[in-house]
C-alpha cells in the first residue's frame, strides 16, 4: 500500500547518500564503470544489445522501471514495486553510490539487488508516515531488509510490524535487532505455511519455524501447530543446512510420533552423532518438546544403546542433552533463568550451609566464624570417614576353594539360567571373574564390582550362595555391575566433567565460593567431592537397570534377605540425597533432568519408572511432583 | 526391614548393605558405617531390634558388635548360629565389655554340635 509520505519526512534531506566505502562491497560499483563521470555502454558480454540500464549512455536518466523490482516486489509479497529511479552520476559527489530522496532513488550506476533493496526500503520508509528522528535505525533497517532480499527470502514482515510510527506526526521507530538472528512477527490470521511462504518465498519450511520456536508454536491434539498473534518466531537462517533430521522421513516422526522402523532409528542417530557439538545440542533444543526422542531410541537394535552396544556413545550423548535441557527448562520455570543462575542458587545455597555450620562448631560466645572458617566446612561436608578394617580373615586354602567353586560350577551356572531366561543380554562367561579375596576383603555381603573399565564383574563367596539358592538372586547385581554405571558414564568416566549433570553445578557452584579450592584429581578431597554430588545418577540409574530383573526371595531362602532386596528403596534413597544435596529448585530441576532422560532411555524399563515416580512423590511436594513428572 | 522414624538413619542403615562393591560404594558405605557409630544413641535400639529380627544379616550383627555393648549379647548369641553372621557374631562376642559374652564363647566353643562353629568360638575366646 502507497501512502502519501508525510511532509515532515518529504522535505527531509537524503536519508542515505551511500559513502564510498559501501561501494566497495558491491562489485557493480566498482570505479570503471563510470569512470569519466558519465555511464558508458558496456554492451560486450551483455544479452541486451545495447538497450538495458546498464548498458544505455546517459547520466540523470529516469528508469522506467525500479531496479530488480521483481526480485523486490516478490520479496515484499507484493505483486509489483514501483517507485521513482533514475541513473545519476553525479551523486558520486556526495561519496555515495546511491541517494533516496522525497520518495526517489538516485543510483550513480546500476545498482546490485542489494543497494536496489537498500534504497527500496528508504522508500518505504517514507511512504511509512511518521518523522524521521532514529537515522542509526533506518539504515539497521534498510540493511536488513537488503540482505534477506538478496538471499531470496520474503520481507514483507519489515515493511510492516518492523516500521512502526505514531499517527501522522509522531516518530518512526524500527524494530530490534534487525540485524541479529532473523525473526518475524505473527500477525492475525498467519499461519506457520503463510509466514514460511513470506519470509522464504516457499512454504515447506514451516516445519523448520516450528521447529525454532519449542516454547512458542505448540501442537494441538490433531497435530497442527498453534500460534499466537504478536509472538516473536524465531526465523532458523539456513532452515535445511544444520538438520540433518529436517526430512520428509524424520520430521513428522520426531514432531508427532508415529512407528519408526529400525532403518530410520538408526539413520537418525548416525546423523545425529556426524553433527557438530553445537548442532547436536540444537537438535535436541529444538525436538526435545515434542517428546519424540524415546521413540527414536526405542526403535534402534535391542540393547545397542547399553556399554559395549553399537550405539553407546552417540545415544549416550543424546541423553545426556536431554536430561540437560531438561533440567535447565525446569530451573528456568522456577526462576533461574540459565545454568549460571543454577549455580549462583547452589553457592548460596551451600555457602549458607557452610556458615550455620560453622557458627555451630564455635563456642556461643567466640567471635562469628572467618571467611576460612565458613570455607573449611565445605570440605568437611564431604570429606570421607575411615573405618577400621573387619578382623574376619580368609586362608588361602578357603581362596582356593572358593574359586574353584565358582569357576566350575556357580560361574557356569549361573550363565546357563540367564541364556535360557534372559537371552536378550547375551551375558556369557566372560562377563564374569571369579576372586574370592578381592570380594572378601571389600566387606560383608558384596555379590560383585566392576572389573575396571572391562565390561566384566568380579564375584565371590555371596555370588556363590545366591547361585545355590537361585540364579535370579544374584542377576541384578550382576546387571547393575556390567551395564549401570558403565552405560550411564560410559567406562572409566566417572568423575570427569559431564559425566554427571550434579557433579558439573556442584563444581560451577563450589567456584564461586570464597576461600574454595578444588582438590588435585585423584585426591581424597576430590573423591569424596565427586561422591557426595557425582554419585548419585549413575547410581540411581544402575539401581533402576535392577528393578526388572529382582526376584524376591523365597521363604526358605530368608538367609539372602539382607544380600536380596528390592531396589527401589535404594532408589529413594538416592533421589533423596540429591534433594538434601542441593538447593530446592536446583534439586528438584536435577530430578527432572533425570526423569527425562530415564523416560527416553531404552534400556530403563516402566517397573523401573514406576519405583523412580514413587520416590519423586514421596520426597517431593505434591506440586514438584506434578512439574518432575509432566 | 522396618522403617524407622529417623530417616537419616535409615539411609545409613541401607547404605551399609552393599551388593556392589565399586571403589564409590565402598566409600559411601563406610561413611555411612562411621555416621552410624559416631550417632550411637540414636542408632543402637534400631539396630539392635533389627539384629534380633533378622540373625543371617552379617551386615548388622557385625554393626552391632562393634557398639560394644553389653546389650548387644543376646542377639549376637542367636546370630552365632546363622552360618553367615556367625563369623561377626563371634568377632562381636570377643570384643564384648559383658562377662556373658565371654562364658558364653567359653561354652560354644566346647559344646557346639559343629566343629566350625566351635572353631569361631574358641578363635575368638583365645583373642
Amino acid at each position: 500500500m502507497h501512502q502519501r509520505p508525510h511532509p515532515a519526512a518529504a522535505a527531509r534531506t537524503p536519508l542515505r547518500p551511500k559513502p564510498a566505502a559501501m561501494a566497495a562491497r558491491h562489485p557493480a560499483f566498482k570505479p570503471g564503470h563510470a569512470a569519466d563521470g558519465r555511464l558508458q555502454p558496456r554492451t560486450s558480454g551483455c544479452a541486451c544489445g545495447g538497450g538495458c540500464p546498464r548498458c544505455a549512455p546517459g547520466g540523470g536518466r529516469s528508469l522506467a522501471e525500479f531496479p530488480h523490482h521483481a526480485a523486490i516486489a516478490r520479496a515484499l509479497g507484493q505483486t509489483r514495486f514501483e517507485a521513482p529511479a533514475s541513473i545519476d552520476p553525479t551523486v558520486r559527489t556526495l561519496g555515495a553510490v546511491a541517494a533516496t530522496e522525497r520518495g526517489q532513488v538516485r543510483f550513480s550506476a546500476w545498482p546490485s539487488l542489494h543497494v536496489a533493496a537498500h534504497e527500496a526500503a528508504h522508500v518505504l520508509q517514507g511512504r511509512h508516515g511518521g518523522r524521521l528522528t532514529d537515522r542509526a535505525g533506518a539504515e539497521r533497517h534498510a540493511e536488513a531488509l537488503a540482505d534477506r532480499v538478496r538471499r531470496g527470502w520474503g520481507a514483507a514482515d519489515l515493511a510492516g510490524p518492523a516500521l512502526v510510527s505514531a499517527p501522522a506526526a509522531g516518530p518512526l521507530r524500527f524494530g530490534p535487532s534487525l540485524l541479529g538472528p532473523p525473526t518475524c512477527t505473527v500477525l492475525a490470521g498467519d499461519t506457520l505455511w503463510e509466514i514460511s511462504r513470506r519470509v522464504y518465498g516457499v512454504g515447506r519450511y514451516a516445519e523448520a519455524i516450528r521447529l525454532a520456536n519449542p516454547g512458542k508454536v505448540t501442537v494441538n491434539a490433531e497435530g497442527t501447530p498453534i500460534i499466537h498473534t504478536g509472538d516473536v518466531l524465531n526465523l532458523p537462517e539456513h532452515p535445511d543446512a544444520d538438520d540433518p533430521w529436517m526430512t520428509p522421513a524424520l520430521a513428522p516422526l520426531l514432531r508427532t510420533g508415529g512407528a519408526w522402523s529400525e532403518a530410520q532409528a538408526v539413520a537418525a542417530l548416525l546423523a545425529y552423532g556426524a553433527m557438530s557439538v553445537a548442532q547436536r545440542q540444537a537438535m535436541v533444543a529444538r525436538y526435545l518438546p515434542f517428546n519424540q526422542m524415546p521413540a527414536l531410541l526405542a526403535a534402534l537394535p535391542a540393547l545397542s544403546t547399553q556399554a559395549g552396544g553399537t550405539h553407546e556413545r552417540t545415544a549416550r550423548d543424546l541423553l545426556q542433552r536431554i536430561q540437560r535441557l531438561a533440567a535447565q527448562a525446569d530451573a528456568a520455570a522456577q526462576g533461574l533463568a540459565n545454568e549460571g543462575a543454577m549455580a549462583r542458587a547452589q553457592a548460596t545455597e551451600m555457602m549458607a550451609r557452610n556458615r550455620a555450620a560453622a557458627l555451630a562448631a564455635r563456642p556461643a560466645s567466640a567471635p562469628p566464624p572467618s571467611a576460612a572458617d565458613i570455607a573449611a566446612q565445605q570440605a568437611a561436608q564431604v570429606a570421607a570417614a575411615s573405618i577400621a578394617p573387619q578382623t574376619a580373615t580368609m586362608s588361602p586354602a578357603q581362596e582356593t576353594t572358593l574359586n574353584a567353586t565358582l569357576n566350575s560350577t556357580s560361574i557356569p551356572a549361573f550363565v546357563t539360567w540367564v541364556a535360557a531366561n534372559h537371552p536378550t543380554l547375551r551375558l556369557t562367561a566372560v562377563h564374569l571373574r571369579a576372586d574370592a579375596r578381592a570380594i572378601f576383603e571389600r566387606g560383608i555381603g558384596i555379590i560383585a564390582f566392576a572389573d575396571g573399565a572391562r565390561l566384566r564383574a568380579v564375584v565371590g563367596e555371596t555370588f556363590r550362595d545366591m547361585v545355590a539358592a537361585n540364579p535370579a538372586y544374584a542377576l541384578p547385581t550382576v546387571v547393575h555391575e556390567v551395564w549401570g554405571h558403565n552405560t550411564f558414564e560410559g567406562r572409566g568416566n566417572y568423575g570427569s566433567a559431564g559425566a554427571a549433570y550434579g557433579l558439573d553445578l556442584y563444581d560451577q557452584a563450589a567456584a564461586r565460593m570464597p576461600g574454595y579450592a578444588r582438590g588435585a584429581a585423584g585426591s581424597d578431597a576430590r573423591l569424596s567431592e565427586i561422591d557426595n554430588y557425582g554419585y548419585q545418577e549413575t547410581e540411581m540409574y544402575s539401581l533402576m537397570r535392577e528393578v526388572p530383573f529382582y526376584t524376591p526371595n523365597a521363604p526358605a531362602d530368608a538367609a539372602l534377605d539382607s544380600v536380596n532386596y528390592n531396589p527401589g528403596p535404594a532408589i529413594r534413597d538416592r533421589m533423596q540425597m540429591i534433594a538434601d544435596g542441593y538447593e530446592a529448585r536446583v534439586a528438584r530441576a536435577l530430578v527432572r533432568g533425570l526423569y527425562r532422560r530415564f523416560m527416553a532411555d531404552p534400556t530403563v524399563g516402566g517397573r523401573a519408572m514406576r519405583a523412580f515416580r514413587s520416590a519423586v512423590r514421596s520426597i517431593f511436594p505434591a506440586r514438584d511432583a506434578v512439574a518432575i513428572l509432566a | 526391614m522396618s522403617t524407622p522414624a529417623d530417616p537419616e538413619l535409615s539411609r545409613a542403615l541401607t547404605a551399609i548393605h552393599l551388593r556392589a562393591g565399586s571403589p564409590t560404594d565402598l566409600r559411601l558405605r563406610d561413611q555411612a558405617l562411621a555416621w552410624l557409630l559416631q550417632n550411637e544413641v540414636r542408632a543402637f535400639d534400631e539396630v539392635l531390634a533389627r539384629a534380633l529380627a533378622a540373625p543371617d544379616d552379617a551386615v548388622l550383627i557385625d554393626l552391632l558388635g562393634r557398639y560394644r555393648r553389653a546389650e548387644a549379647t543376646p542377639a549376637l548369641l542367636r546370630a552365632f548360629d546363622s552360618a553367615r553372621a556367625r563369623p561377626y557374631a563371634a568377632i562381636g562376642l570377643g570384643q564384648s565389655p559383658d562377662p556373658a559374652a565371654r562364658a558364653a564363647l567359653e561354652r560354644l566353643a566346647v559344646e557346639h554340635a559343629d566343629p566350625a562353629a566351635r572353631q569361631a568360638a574358641a578363635e575368638q575366646w583365645h583373642r
